[in-house]
């Protein structure tokens, strides 16, 4: 032969890269074709030329072919045509495993079909002479079992062709027009008589039996060709040697059309039962069937047909095995044919040894694989709402996370055909991913049609310049020659270890320019951008999708394998600087183990952020290393995550990552102190601190107002354990949740028919919505959990009832009892404490409009002064006054609070107490104010007149007299003296159980909603643990020591220490800095100035939560060890799209 | 020579079927080709199974090499007599086809698969992966890396490393010597030194994982 031509596709890719090796001899022209019907054309006139030629191409290959295919039988082929197409049953690299034997048929074209490598090579050197002989192209199907084995082949010695090539002028039997073709049509079926009596030959249709048989009994039949009858010889061989088998005759053919009707004839004239093995469709099988009725053999047959056989995939040894079982011993119980196809994925028959179930492992892109900078790039700006048509292709791989860049995948070339009618009949702008040889091969005419009809595609073409795919065959844009004639490039074999690179001839002298091709068709917009560019790629992506209409953006740089094995220079080589590293592996220098599920969206938010501004300055690099927002919140809620979120778009996210601490964040999001804002490290700066709980009130509003409600909490299985929660305050309930969710039988008390303790008794709905807080109640309770409203302890029930009844029980008893302090001249009736006063307009006992017109003055700092004040301003009050022993940036009081509050008329008298009160006969109070000692240089007014005096000094506790009774140790604020971190009630002989613990005010005095949230959990964790039963909460939360300074510390200007553990890179805790905020941002932000202050956050470089490099790039050198991102150094590339994506520049060029 | 738990001696003879599992781009495929040509050399026929596609982009790649006329690729259940793992896992993967007095040499290293797909479905343990191993095979040899500046050699070029470790205790029935010149006659010019270099490495540094000297000890993490 003298011509070979071919497309690369598995299994047949190996066919062409030989013939390129031979073809430096000079003894066969050789070319990589566009695409396989171009390579079928080429061969088929190199042989109507009088050379015989060669054509291969995988399976799906030969449907690109198709047109000239069907037709080259009616003109025939002048030398020999052999068209060899690698099928793939299994679907081992193929979306399909369609049999080419069909095909052959309905073409009329002679099909072999070899069993061994020798076959192939035997076949294949008469094929020539048969195509001659019968004068139609000669299609062998091989399959991968056959193409991707090597054995010992004897080599024929190679024949050039002997006349030069002289196309013939004889256009009536070249040109099959209509009256040509009719006639042509005739003269196929002589042809293929000839081409069946060679399928007749015994060189073709070889029969075989073991070496190890009875005899005597009529033989077994078997009838089989390809890759089918190897193993089936194979299997029989070993078959033998283990026991012995009955008389077996198997008939193996060569060619399987035409039929070789004798020989199968004579094979059954003998017998009566008969087994055909294949595989890919009953081919044979229905061919032998239509013979035996044909001449009147009524013997079985048995194969695909009858289910003997699998029907589809590839037929393996042990499916082979059982059906010969079948076949040998029918009366043999069990011994049937199960039709199981073998799975290919695993590389091998499919195992599972019942014990340890081995994950599948499939092929990803590679690292330093400029389609990952692509990929990367399009989601980081697109986001994951376009859709994206994919293509054939290494790029293929973009399918799935992180990138799901493959919506649809058909055919070569049609990624541009579906993206082009989709965008066109829903109106949305689409993508359309294609490598470069998939481009010349069949997506110019698609992006041709995208710019006939105008149709809104964004077409990626990724350029890697070689066919990397199928062993980096060289594309039209591989790099092109060395001179200004002939170009030569090297072909780097798919296995460089053993093959030197080949030195081919083409015809460039330069590579194709894709970008100019696309112009050429039409395509007005076109940018060329280096894939491995992260910035300048997020920025062309940018550019292309604000764009509309056809539009194509060619992302280019070489495959890195390619590079490799062209180059010899070493490698540019990256590492993760741990220092700067701020991995998550959920679990952070301040063991905060939050579980966060933070993912995708937020980390693209880091990436794209990072994109637009350099990593985090060493400035920020010197603040601790605990999250300080995080840390200091009292649920130690993942604030970067939310905020993150949010910022991302992603609102369920973001309140998915709030549920993991709290079933409140609705609650929260109105009433907490938000701790975190306090050290939020832009505390100090000019633009303030972070709006964080506005940020979390706008999350929770988000999902409200788009699904009208938060979504349920889901209920467990009981584990039949019942406990007791006493108060159904934020404690309590946050007790009852967690202890619900990990499968308890919850009875949770409270006195007040209501649950929702101060949240619903106290705290005014101005600050607090009711629908909002009863939501959040109802989605608790909702859990399971049996609510006894209006059961006092000490009077409905009592404590040691409870502990008899139940397994644990957690008292949640706030301190809801408002203190009035002992002042000179104060009055027995008239002057109450403010949370009197909020408690009775909660439950409708007082209106608020009785303080219209009212001079009002309330003392204290706290939430229920300003609650009072708000209130009484709400109601109509003349005047509000507020005295406060501190300054005003002193106060516990949320902030935004006050800012309504005197933004609404509020007098602030800071540094004053209220040294005695005097009351006329008219309730007209007046107060003689003195300077307070807690703060320097106040000179405070000397009198203050009100009607109203309310004092909001602090609350303290209403216990029952049980407990007193009890003898439980009391601290000297009436709370309980407990464990601390748990609540827990040491065994005592008070209460004779050990299965006691409080929660909330009564552990260690009164506390802000968060902090009587965070008590409860600790509390139900705590009680669990010493249950022993299913984990509620794993890893305590941070125990802030706030119990030993005035106040909540949080609120002051000292530190905080948080405490826990050195984490295992032995950084050490520091503490947590307290800001003054410079800056008071409104009370009430709107969504635009929250959204914007969400993408202002810096994610801290103490803890970004980020798994970016590992979670977005998905690229095979990073993998996570001992909970750190890490390269793998022989696997590193050097294309540095990591160093460019990672948020907090964390990732640093080395030396190799 | 040494022996791995169970072993006694080790057979002289080439294995009738060998196995060779690992990912891709860890040179399964090339391990396969070179030492089915230096069986071939030496011995009757050889066939080598690849099944393989897409470059094997770091994915499950598994070829054979079967003795015997009729041999086709396809490798039945319980017939390997010499398993070798370039990769903990995929080793585990191919361990049921291996013969009841089979042996298998794996490199005690592991590859990381995508955060997704631990997410759907983690990875199971070393230690699991490991017992599974001893469960179908008693005669195991776990090779650890040296923890030394051999290791990049070494997992640059696995296959080579335990060519040259199986050499070294006779494991193929060739020589050291046989099979490295015989690899050598077939390295390419530009992978021939880094080849021997990792034929040779594996020889001298790989060492058995002696994890089981206890024999109720829990494997190591």
């Amino acid at each position: 032969m003298g011509f070979a031509s071919g497309y690369p596709g598995t299994p047949a890719s190996e066919i062409g890269d030989g013939f390129a090796a031979i073809a430096q001899s000079g003894e066969v022209v050789q070319e990589y074709s566009v695409n396989e019907k171009i390579a079928l054309e080429v061969a088929h006139a190199a042989a109507l030329s009088g050379v015989r030629s060669i054509t291969s191409m995988k399976h799906l290959g030969l449907n690109v072919a198709a047109d000239p295919a069907a037709t080259m039988p009616y003109v025939g082929v002048g030398a020999g045509l052999l068209i060899v197409s690698a099928g793939d049953p299994g679907c081992h690299t193929s979306p399909n495993e369609q049999d080419q034997r069909q095909l052959a048929k309905a073409w009329h074209m002679p099909c072999i079909d070899p069993d061994t490598p020798q076959a192939a090579h035997d076949m294949a050197r008469d094929a020539f002479a048969l195509s001659e002989a019968c004068n139609l192209p000669v299609l062998m199907r091989v399959t991968t079992r056959i193409c991707h084995a090597r054995a010992p082949v004897r080599i024929d010695p190679p024949r050039k062709s002997g006349a030069p090539a002289d196309f013939p002028r004889e256009a009536s039997r070249l040109c099959p027009l209509p009256s040509n073709a009719r006639r042509m049509r005739g003269e196929i079926e002589g042809r293929l008589a000839t081409a069946q009596e060679w399928a007749e030959r015994p060189s073709f249709a070889r029969t075989w039996s073991p070496q190890s048989q009875t005899e005597g009994e009529e033989p077994l039949l078997l009838i089989s060709s390809g890759a089918p009858a190897w193993l089936l010889r194979d299997n029989l061989e070993q078959l033998s040697q283990n026991r012995q088998l009955p008389p077996i005759v198997l008939l193996t053919l060569g060619v399987v059309h035409p039929f070789p009707d004798a020989p199968v004839l004579d094979l059954l004239a003998g017998s009566s039962k008969l087994l055909v093995v294949e595989e890919g469709s009953p081919f044979l099988e229905e061919e032998v069937r239509l013979l035996a009725q044909i001449h009147g053999w009524e013997g079985e047959i048995h194969g695909m047909l009858d289910g003997w056989l699998p029907s589809h995939g590839e037929l393996d040894a042990p499916t082979l095995v059982a059906t010969l079982d079948r076949y040998f011993s029918p009366n043999k119980i069990g011994s049937e044919g199960n039709g199981r196809a073998s799975d290919p994925q695993n590389g091998a028959i499919t195992h599972n040894s019942g014990k340890l179930e081995v994950p599948m492992r499939p092929p990803i892109l590679c690292a330093g694989c400029p389609h990952r900078g692509s990929y990367l790039a399009m989601r980081m700006i697109l986001g994951p709402k376009p859709l994206c048509f994919n293509d054939i292709g290494c790029y293929t791989l973009g399918y799935g996370p992180p990138f799901d860049a493959a919506q649809s995948v058909l055919s070569m070339g049609s990624s541009l055909s579906q993206a082009s009618v989709v965008s066109r009949l829903t109106g949305e702008r689409t993508v359309a991913f294609v490598g470069d040889s998939t481009f010349y091969h069949a997506g110019m005419p698609g992006l041709a049609n995208i710019v006939e009809q105008n149709d809104d595609v964004l077409v990626v073409v990724l350029d890697n310049r070689t066919t990397a795919m199928t062993g980096f065959q060289p594309s039209p844009t591989s790099e092109g020659g060395l001179s200004g004639e002939k170009g030569t490039q090297d072909l780097v074999s798919a296995d460089d270890v053993m093959e030197e690179p080949i030195p081919l001839v083409t015809g460039l002298s330069q590579e194709q320019n894709i970008a100019d091709v696309c112009r050429a068709l039409g395509v007005a917009q076109v940018e060329v951008v280096e894939a491995l560019n992260l910035p300048a790629m997020a920025a062309a992506f940018r550019n292309a999708w604000s764009s509309s209409g056809p539009t194509v953006l060619v992302a280019t740089d070489p495959c890195p394998i390619y590079e490799n094995r062209m180059n010899s220079s070493p490698l540019p080589l990256f590492q993760v600087d741990s220092g700067r590293c701020r991995h998550c592996a959920h679990s952070c220098a301040s063991n905060l183990h939050c579980g966060v599920d933070i993912r995708v969206p937020y980390e693209q938010e880091l990436v794209r952020r990072r994109q637009e501004s350099p990593p985090p300055t060493e400035d920020l690099l010197t603040i601790p290393d605990q999250t300080p927002c995080a840390t200091a919140c009292p649920l130690n809620i993942c604030i970067q995550g939310y905020v993150g979120l949010a910022a991302a778009g992603d609102f369920d996210g973001s309140l998915a990552t709030i549920h993991q601490r709290t079933p409140f964040p609705a609650v929260l999001s109105h009433v907490c102190h938000h701790p975190c804002e306090t050290v939020c490290v832009k505390a100090g700066s000019a633009d303030g601190s972070i709006p964080i709980n506005q940020i979390k009130r706008l999350t929770v509003d988000s999902v409200i107002a788009r699904d009208g409600g938060l979504p349920p909490l889901t209920p467990v299985d009981s584990n039949g354990v019942s406990v007791a929660v006493i108060g159904a305050g934020p404690a309590g309930l946050a007790a009852a949740h967690d202890l619900a969710a990990a499968g308890y039988r919850v009875n949770l008390h409270d006195r007040d028919e209501r649950a929702g303790g101060l949240l619903a008794h106290a705290i005014p709905p101005a600050r607090l919505p009711r629908d909002k807080l009863e939501m959040e109640i109802k989605r608790v309770l909702d859990l399971g959990i049996a609510f006894h409203g209006g059961s006092q302890l000490g009077v409905d029930t009592s404590l040691s009832d409870l502990l008899t009844k139940n397994a644990g029980v957690i008292l949640a008893l706030g301190a809801s009892k408002g203190m009035v302090p002992d002042i000179e001249g104060l009055p027995a009736a008239g002057i109450e404490s403010a949370l009197e006063l909020l408690r009775r307009l909660a439950r409708g006992e007082q209106q608020l409009e009785s303080l219209e017109g009212l001079d009002v003055v309330v003392v204290g700092g706290g939430d229920a002064a300003i609650d009072a004040v708000r209130s009484s301003q709400l109601g109509g009050a003349r005047s509000t006054t507020l005295v406060y022993r501190r300054r005003r940036e002193d106060m516990p009081a949320a902030s935004e609070e006050i800012e309504i509050a005197m933004g609404d008329g509020l007098e602030f008298i800071s540094g004053s107490i209220v040294e005695r009160v005097s009351t006329d006969a008219d309730e007209l109070h007046t107060l003689y104010l003195a300077d307070s000692s807690l703060v320097e240089g106040t000179q405070s007014p000397k009198q203050l007149q009100c009607n109203r005096l309310f004092f909001a000094i602090g609350q303290s506790f209403d216990l029952p007299s049980e407990l007193e009774n009890l003898g439980l140790a009391v601290n000297s604020d009436g709370s309980l003296v407990c464990n601390h971190s748990d609540g827990h009630v040491s065994s005592s002989s008070a209460t004779g159980s050990d299965r006691l613990f409080v929660a909330g005010d009564l552990c260690g005095g009164p506390r802000t909603v968060v902090e009587a949230l965070a008590s409860g959990r600790r509390a139900a964790a705590g009680l669990d643990r010493l249950l022993s039963t299913s984990g509620v909460v794993d890893e305590p939360l941070i125990q802030l020591d706030f119990l030993d300074s005035e106040g909540p510390v949080l609120h002051s200007n000292g530190s905080v220490d948080a405490l826990g553990e050195p984490d295992d890179r032995g950084r050490q805790h520091s503490t947590v800095e307290v800001h003054t905020p410079a800056h008071q941002y409104p009370a009430e932000l709107d969504s635009v100035t929250l959204m914007a202050a969400a993408h202002a956050c810096h994610f801290c470089s103490s803890c970004a939560n980020c798994s970016a490099c590992l979670e977005i790039l998905d690229c095979p050198a990073i993998e996570e060890v001992n909970g750190s991102a890490h390269i793998i150094e022989d696997l590193c590339t050097g294309c540095r799209v990591c160093a460019d994506l990672c948020p907090n520049g964390a990732i640093v060029e080395v030396t190799r | 020579m040494s022996s791995g738990e169970g072993g006694g001696a080790i057979s002289p003879s080439i294995p009738q079927n060998i196995l060779v599992a690992g990912t891709g781009g860890q040179g399964v495929i090339s391990l396969t080709r070179m030492l089915g040509e230096v069986l071939h050399t030496s011995d009757s026929s050889v066939t080598l199974g690849q099944l393989h596609g897409m470059s094997q982009r770091g994915g499950t790649v598994c070829a054979s090499i079967r003795s015997g006329s009729e041999a086709s690729t396809h490798v039945p259940p319980h017939s390997v007599e010499l398993l070798i793992g370039l990769e903990l896992m995929e080793t585990c993967r191919q361990a049921e086809l291996v013969a009841e007095k089979g042996a298998i040499i794996s490199l005690d290293f592991r590859r990381s698969r995508s955060p997704f797909l631990e997410q759907a479905q983690p990875s199971p343990s070393r230690g699991a992966l490991i017992s599974e191993l001893r469960g179908f095979c008693p005669t195991l040899h776990l090779l650890a890396l040296p923890g030394n500046e051999w290791d990049v050699v070494l997992r640059t070029d696995p296959g080579m490393a335990l060519l040259g470790w199986a050499a070294g205790n006779e494991m193929l029935g060739l020589s050291v010597q046989e099979l490295r010149e015989g690899v050598s006659e077939q390295l390419s010019s530009k992978r021939w030194e880094s080849g021997l270099r990792a034929f040779d490495a594996g020889e001298e540094f790989l060492h058995e994982a002696h994890l089981w000297e206890n024999a109720e000890a829990e494997v190591s993490e």
